[in-house]
């Protein structure tokens, strides 16, 4: 197969379109994000001048908002390359036309993640501190590590199968040429340039995954480290990892389902796909339940006064209502919703989605705020109102994350072509020597 | 606790603390035969309760005060706190007053998160601030079980004319950064610069009241000194078995010790 | 240069690098070498003098209460930058409280005056217009000159908020030679109770010292020891030395009041007691003690009057104190009364007894009510009766500094007839026959005109407005004052009425001998002297007065012989010289001034006691139970019976001179008002004129009342009125109303409210129609023969009220 063979199908005629023509779709999506970015930065603009007094931080609440975004930003971030790089080492044939729009994912969330606690600096002018100064023992510099190499290696994995496509794209003469030029590196779609770049996304694949792992593990070491109440557990680890596939998975499929929807790909897309993602996520749901059942079941019979002062806050006290609403909305409402073919279509995996996703929010948040609120001696309890400049800067970070996407979208394939492409030439061989190898075997040697 | 890993962490620490203090800690030249390790001890059966401490503190280190709009929002900066506890209701009842400076735990756990070394442990055991440095992400503020460190929320605000009562010995913090009690290091220094001088050996009385807080203190409650040196009054106050430090178990080492007996007896 | 200074030279600049290194210290990791934030400071005077990082210590006496502690302050290139206890100093010792910490506020206030000003506009618009110093006091001593050749010099009012010490003598002396009675203080309003109860049994009208240090218990009568009081900070040493300092033992320190206060927390066992009776548990441990045979019955022998039964020259029988405890005070009735359980009356007067040398003290607010007299002298009888008197380990009456009067300034006939004039608040006459002054009944007078109008006012240290109930009416009778000046530094809600302000210097810009209250035992003063240039065109209070002597000439300017304030405070530390006994034996001013500028003071050695030749100067030389001022007094009321009646006393006859017990009497109807008023002074509180300084508003607890007016309530009270913490309430009394912000305390009890005073708005506003930071919400009612303000007896309410 060479690159100047491909087909003039339905997938790459949609997905191309948006490169293609700029139709007031586009518009319609992106003025709005930019208006509310604007005022994002407006806010940001403002705190710089004034400090983090423009917050509705204060002692002992010095994390809120931020933090929280920071959490949920990278949690969200695993959607994409570890699930894509899940899918790949397990050959789970279906992942194809989903892995490019979840490595995106990452890409954005990470870089929303990364800011979000640039934001949270007090100084961010010295930002280079933290290079020239860096304490190997701090979480904080853990996090800048797994993170920034979190960050390169999914660029390199969103990049690496991007090549073949902005191959294509150079050689169909459609959009952007000159820069597919300079990315396709030369990319002419011979079996060695094939072949290498496959075994290079085979390493990747492998080598993202313990990486992914790692970010979402030392994000928790941040609060698990440290000696605060309800903060200082051992299962946080694990705890975040899967939260944070659990969100992904999440994010994703909303993704998706805006993609198939706007771009008509509901052909390439398709329903098997929510389906198979939606067990996942039902699996995840069902795991975070299991999880968030023994935190608090372990501090609930522990019965420590410090622990047990923050869980009553979220279990009886002011944050009963987000608590409550996040168990019941964003784990069981959604556990319900997945568990049955039913409600494994669009619509149900959608509306799951965006509950667990708001939950997953809320949950991030209740980690940081109630266990702040309560310090360890007997001081008058925190109070935290976030103000309008955090949630502007908020809305800001996910109107540029949602931008980025589109733009993305705009310059590059967000469906990968030739994977798909691929799949038709190989899946059923493929699946088939598989299939073989499951076999009961003819003789015994 | 794991003498071990605490060990490990120790040596990690002063090594990261050695490397922050640079320049400064050349200057730390006491002809002191022993290294000193400084520790407080507060008397609550002695302490009234009259913040004189907290001005005393506020005063001599320059910290800001955070007026009528910030008050409400906890954003105030209080290197001595003080922590009033209330049990019950009258006529029941009780009471108790804690002055709170830092601990200057031996185990520090807002050292240990810093990732800019921003925060560290000098070799006499003051966990100092670096504030020229500092990120301001939080982090030690966090970390520090008994919330003794501050954040300057904005800028420091003082109107034009108080500026004049600012103490030139101690630098004034910018927003965005971190502050803690230092335990008037700046005095130390000035005792053992001027005991150098003098050609002559510092003793426990020339420590034992330094710090602004203690000097000040018309209860007497508040003793300084080597904890190191065995026959120094904070080391005899320590040993004593009314003494007691927050949070114990947690395993930070306050180097604060505070004194209660509990009750009046016939 | 010598080789001497050259070496001096090195080892200064050696220390200054030291000191800038050590202030470097914490940037050190950074390797800067400057202080990249240090803030650019406005100029001020005197720092010409001073060479570059140079600093010099100034000894001087602190002056946010009367305490008179010794300070020493640093000034680092004319700034002064930090003020510490004097270690020579014997009030203090070194040690400061937070009020004294908090003086460089006050010094840099941004606030002040900047030089004399006229009002410009009505009354109480706060507009002013800069004057000269000599066009005011050119006019205002015009204007004196007038009132006094018009015969009407008694018509002065010289409001003067300083109990002792020099600047006081210098005000008594204009009032004596100008020919005013009016020279009026505070004391009704603050430690009046317990100032008449030693003028009437001890025949000095003078707060007692307190041996703390060898006693060996206290018990407070809702004395503020660790919040307030006058005493405290040598209390503060004295009590924390009492419980640590003495292997094995512990003086116990009792407190009794109605509201869990701080010092009631600190205290070693706190007895709650119904507001306003501590008089009726003082005769209840009275009658214990006495009953059992208990009192120190050689002291009651021989140093005492009145305690049994006798008869007078006229061989009229009298009833003793004895009998009137025995009879009328048994621990039952008393029980009843205060709400304390007659077991806890039997075992604390027990603990009295065993533990003496004991002390039992009330101050301030905790004598200041209806029955504030009779409870004051119910109070301090304890102490007669357990021998604590001129003892070791109790009380003693502390010997003034002897330092050589001022000549007698010979007031002239215009003046005697001035002076001879009943005074306007009414007190000494058959008005109010046991006071010695009464601030609070002032405005009534001033509005009515009666006995005679007020053509002047001067306020000194004073800021009625705020300070004394009913503020309104305050501002009202200030607008019927022809000439009102103030001399404060700072803007208040009485110098809003002022026509003329020539600001004062702060104490820490001025010469002044301090007579600081009673505390050590023994006589001491406190000395004062500038520590920086004064900052604006200020005058000393001292140096405007006799100028104004001057401008009003003739025998007034004459009885003022010094040219400065300055010369008179040298003259009187001069007469110091060379008394035996003393901190400082010198020959010369320079020698006597160097010591003063060492130790702040001066001051004789140690308690003296058992001086019994001068300890009473009562009628009988003795301690009197029985008060034959008081009788004397009360017998020039012309129809006593009736008076009585009037004012719904219910005590007769020989009770009225002994310690005894009236009913309360609370300003507005239980039903009505369900509350009782607790106003208290908290630690942060220096007086309204100093409600400013941002350190002290900022310890306030909880920190985030920081700044607010708030009211404390018992959490199940907030409960029943539906209020949580934040809330703003409307809180009412009789007198007015004011929106405050809610406290929930647990230490409230139920059914009062705390209300810490001194708080709320600064700036004060001229308008302000809500002046919940001051004395406002209490009724001006006062114990009825003797004036004693009442601040316990005030009723109020409360509602919620949304925020605007
Ligand atoms: N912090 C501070 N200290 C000061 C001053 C200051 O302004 N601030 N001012 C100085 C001056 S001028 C003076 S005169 C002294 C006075 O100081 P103190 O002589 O101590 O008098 P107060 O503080 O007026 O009252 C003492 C206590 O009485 C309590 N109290 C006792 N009994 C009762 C009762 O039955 N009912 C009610 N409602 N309350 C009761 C009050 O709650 C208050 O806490 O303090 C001096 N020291
Ligand atoms: N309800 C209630 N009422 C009370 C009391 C109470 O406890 N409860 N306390 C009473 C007592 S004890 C007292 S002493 C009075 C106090 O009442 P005031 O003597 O009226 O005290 P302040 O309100 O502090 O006003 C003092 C004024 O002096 C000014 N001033 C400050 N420093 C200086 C200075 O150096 N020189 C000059 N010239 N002026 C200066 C201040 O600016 C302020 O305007 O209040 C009494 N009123
Ligand atoms: S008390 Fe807090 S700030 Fe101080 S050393 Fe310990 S952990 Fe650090
Ligand atoms: S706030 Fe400053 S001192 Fe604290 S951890 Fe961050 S950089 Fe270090
Ligand atoms: S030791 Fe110094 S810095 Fe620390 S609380 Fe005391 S006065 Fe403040
Ligand atoms: S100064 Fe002394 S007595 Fe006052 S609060 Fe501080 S420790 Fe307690
Ligand atoms: S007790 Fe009075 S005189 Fe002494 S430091 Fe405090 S305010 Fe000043
Ligand atoms: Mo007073």
């Amino acid at each position: 197969m060479s690159a100047t063979t491909h087909p003039e199908d339905f997938v790459f005629e949609r997905t191309v379109a948006p490169i293609r023509r700029t139709g007031w779709g586009f518009y319609a999506a992106v003025l709005p994000l930019l208006a509310v970015i604007a005022w994002g930065f407006y806010a940001y603009i403002t705190q710089l001048r004034g400090g983090l007094g423009e917050t509705g931080m204060n002692r002992p609440l010095y994390w809120g908002v931020y933090m929280a975004n920071f959490v949920f930003f990278i949690g969200i971030s695993h959607a994409g390359t570890l699930i894509s790089a899940i899918l790949r080492v397990t050959s789970a044939e279906w992942r194809r036309p989903i892995t490019r729009c979840a490595e995106v994912i990452t890409v954005f969330a990470l870089m929303f993640g990364g800011l979000s606690v640039l934001i949270d600096l007090g100084r961010p002018d010295r930002l280079l501190n933290v290079i020239k100064y860096g304490r190997v023992m701090s979480p904080i510099l853990w996090d800048v590590v797994c993170i920034s190499t979190y960050m390169t290696g999914s660029l390199i994995y969103l990049y690496l199968p991007l090549i073949p496509d902005v191959a294509i794209l150079r050689d169909k003469k459609v959009g952007w040429t000159w820069l597919y030029r300079i990315l396709a590196l030369g990319y002419t779609g011979t079996d060695r340039q094939k072949h290498r770049i496959e075994k290079l996304i085979g390493v990747m694949a492998v080598l993202i995954i313990p990486i992914a792992v790692s970010v979402h593990t030392v994000v928790s070491y941040i609060f698990a480290t440290t000696l605060q109440p309800a903060w200082h557990s051992t299962i946080f680890g694990p705890y975040f990892v899967v939260g944070a596939i659990f969100s992904g998975i999440a994010a994703l499929m909303i993704a998706m389902a805006i993609i198939r929807k706007t771009m008509g790909l509901e052909g390439v897309l398709k329903d098997i796909h929510f389906n198979r993602l939606g067990m996942l996520l039902f699996v995840m749901t069902c795991i975070m339940i299991y999880f968030t059942f023994g935190i608090y079941l372990v501090e609930i019979t522990g019965n420590e006064p410090a622990i047990m002062d923050v869980v009553m806050k979220k279990v009886t006290g002011e944050h009963a209502i987000s608590f409550w609403s996040m168990i019941g909305g964003g784990f069981i409402l959604p556990a319900i919703i997945l568990a049955f073919p039913k409600g494994r279509t669009v619509t149900g995996c959608v509306v799951a989605s965006v509950l667990i996703l708001s939950s997953m929010w809320m949950e991030r948040y209740l980690i940081i705020v109630p266990t702040l609120a309560r310090p360890r001696l007997p001081m008058p309890e925190g109070m935290y109102t976030p103000t309008w400049v955090e949630w502007s800067i908020t809305f800001g970070c996910l109107a540029a994350f949602a931008l980025g996407y589109i733009l993305f979208a705009k310059v590059f394939p967000i469906v990968s072509l030739w994977e798909i492409e691929e799949g038709k030439e190989t899946a059923i061989p493929e699946v088939t020597g598989k299939f073989q190898e499951y076999m009961p075997a003819e003789k015994v040697n | 606790m794991n003498p071990t890993r605490r060990d490990v962490l120790k040596t990690v620490v002063a090594a990261v603390g050695a490397a922050a203090l640079g320049a400064g800690e050349a200057l730390a030249a006491e002809p002191a035969k022993k290294k000193r390790k400084w520790g407080m001890t507060i008397d609550l059966d002695r302490c009234t309760a009259c913040q004189a401490c907290v001005v005393a503190c506020k005063s001599e280190n320059n910290v800001p005060c955070a007026g009528p709009d910030q008050m409400p929002l906890d954003r105030g900066i209080y290197w001595m706190d003080m922590l009033a506890i209330h049990e019950g209701s009258h006529p029941e009842g009780r009471s108790q007053y804690l002055p709170t400076p830092c601990n200057h735990c031996e185990n520090p756990p807002c050292v240990k998160v810093c990732p800019v070394g921003a925060t560290f442990q000098s070799e006499e055991g003051i966990v100092g601030q670096i504030w020229a440095r500092c990120i301001g992400c939080r982090y030690c503020t966090t970390a520090c079980p008994y919330s003794r460190r501050y954040f300057n929320w904005s800028d420091p605000v003082w109107p034009e004319e108080m500026k004049n009562h600012l103490n030139p010995d101690v630098a004034t913090r910018p927003k965005g950064v971190v502050e803690k009690c230092t335990f008037c290091h700046q005095r130390i220094r000035a005792v053992q610069e001027k005991a150098k001088v003098e050609g002559r050996e510092l003793e426990d009385g020339d420590f034992r009241k330094l710090p602004a807080c203690a000097q000040t203190c018309p209860a007497e409650a508040i003793m300084f000194g080597d904890m190191n040196d065995p026959d120094s009054t904070v080391s005899e106050l320590g040993r004593s078995p009314r003494a007691f430090r927050l949070l114990e178990d947690l395993g930070t080492r306050p180097k604060v010790v505070f004194l209660r007996e509990a009750k009046w007896k016939e | 240069m010598k080789k001497q200074e050259k070496q001096n030279t090195a080892r200064r600049d050696f220390l200054r690098g030291a000191l800038a290194a050590a202030g470097g210290f914490a940037l050190a990791g950074c390797r800067q070498t400057e202080d990249p934030y240090a803030l650019n400071r406005p100029a001020v005077p005197g720092t010409a003098g001073y060479g570059t990082h140079q600093e010099k210590w100034f000894s001087s006496a602190c002056s946010q209460c009367w305490a008179g502690c010794g300070i020493r302050v640093r000034v680092v290139e004319g700034r002064a930058v930090r003020i510490d206890g004097n270690v020579a100093h014997p009030i203090n010792r070194g040690t400061l409280g937070p009020k004294g910490q908090s003086g460089l506020q006050v010094l840099y206030h941004p606030d002040r005056f900047k030089g004399p000003v006229r009002r410009d506009g009505p009354r109480g618009s706060g507009k002013w217009t800069p004057v000269s110093w000599d066009t005011a006091i050119g006019e205002i001593g015009k204007t004196l000159q007038d009132i006094r050749s018009r015969g009407e010099s008694r018509g002065v009012l010289l409001l003067d908020g300083e109990p002792r010490g020099m600047m006081r003598d210098l005000w008594s002396r204009f009032a004596t030679v100008y020919g005013t009675p009016n020279h009026v203080d505070h004391r009704a309003a603050s430690d009046g109770g317990k100032l008449l109860a030693m003028a009437y049994m001890h025949g000095v009208p003078e707060i007692p010292a307190y041996d703390w240090n060898s006693t060996g218990y206290v018990l407070g009568f809702g004395a503020s020891l660790f919040e307030s009081w006058c005493q405290s900070i040598h209390f503060m040493r004295s009590s924390s030395a009492l419980r640590r300092n003495m292997p094995g033992k512990r003086v116990k320190f009792v407190q009794i009041s109605p509201r869990h206060s701080t010092t009631a927390s600190r205290a070693d066992e706190w007895v709650d007691i119904n507001p306003a009776t501590y008089g009726a548990l003082a005769l209840g441990l009275s009658h214990v003690i006495v009953r059992d045979g208990l009192c120190d019955q050689e002291f009651v022998k021989d140093h005492t009057f009145g305690f049994e039964d006798w008869t007078d020259a006229a061989g009229k029988k009298h009833r003793g104190y004895k009998d009137l405890l025995l009879t009328d005070y048994p621990p039952e009735k008393v029980s009843k009364i205060t709400g304390v359980s007659k077991k806890t009356i039997e075992r604390l007067a027990r603990e009295l007894v065993d533990h003496r040398p004991a002390i039992a003290l009330a101050d301030g607010g905790a004598a200041a009510a209806t029955n504030g007299l009779g409870t004051a002298m119910s109070i301090h009888a304890l102490n007669a009766l357990l021998g604590n008197i001129e003892r070791p380990g109790g009380m003693v009456v502390q010997r003034p500094a002897p330092y050589a009067p001022w000549p007698d300034a010979g007031p002239d006939e215009g003046a005697k007839k001035g002076l001879a004039s009943e005074r306007l608040d009414g007190s000494g006459a058959s008005r109010l026959p046991l006071a010695h002054g009464c601030i609070q009944a002032l405005p009534d007078a001033i509005l009515a005109g009666a006995p005679y109008a007020a053509q002047a006012a001067f306020l000194y240290r004073s800021n009625p407005a705020f300070s004394k109930p009913g503020g309104k009416r305050w501002t009202e009778a200030f607008q019927k004052i022809p000439l009102v000046v103030s001399f404060s530094p700072l803007p208040d809600e009485s110098t809003f009425q002022a026509d003329f302000v020539l600001p004062d210097r702060t104490y820490l810009e001025r010469w002044e001998v301090v007579e600081p209250v009673p505390s050590v035992g023994h006589p001491i003063v406190s000395f004062r002297q500038p520590v920086v240039e004064p900052l604006y065109d200020t005058r000393a209070t001292g140096d405007v007065l006799i100028q104004i002597a001057k401008a009003v000439g003739g025998p007034v300017g004459d009885a003022f012989p010094w040219d400065t304030w300055r010369k008179a405070v040298e003259e009187r530390l001069q007469s110091l010289l060379n008394v035996e006994d003393s901190s400082i034996v010198a020959g010369k001013l320079s020698d006597l001034r160097k010591g003063m500028e060492k130790d702040s003071g001066w001051w004789s050695p140690g308690f003296k006691f058992e001086q019994w030749a001068d300890a009473f100067r009562t009628p009988s030389g003795k301690f009197e139970f029985y008060s034959q001022e008081i009788a004397r007094k009360l017998a020039a009321v012309p129809d006593l019976e009736r008076e009585l009646t009037a004012r719904g006393v219910v005590t007769r006859g020989d009770d009225l001179c002994l310690p005894h017990w009236e009913l309360p009497r609370f300003s507005g109807s239980a039903a009505e008002f369900p509350f009782t008023v607790a106003a208290y002074r908290g630690i942060e509180y220096a007086e309204g004129g100093s409600r400013h300084v941002p350190w002290l508003r900022e310890i306030s607890l909880p920190r985030r009342d920081a700044w607010k007016q708030r009211v404390e309530l018992h959490p199940d009270d907030a409960k029943e009125l539906k209020l949580a913490a934040g809330d703003t309430a409307r809180v009412e009394t009789p007198a007015g109303s004011a929106r405050m912000s809610v406290a929930i305390i647990p230490g409230m009890r139920r059914g009062m409210i705390g209300i810490p005073l001194g708080q709320g708005k600064w700036p004060p506003k001229p308008d302000d129609t809500d002046p919940s930071g001051g004395y406002a919400l209490l009724a001006n009612a006062m114990d009825p023969l003797a004036g004693i303000l009442t601040l316990q007896e005030t009723r109020a309410r409360i509602t919620r009220e949304k925020r605007t």
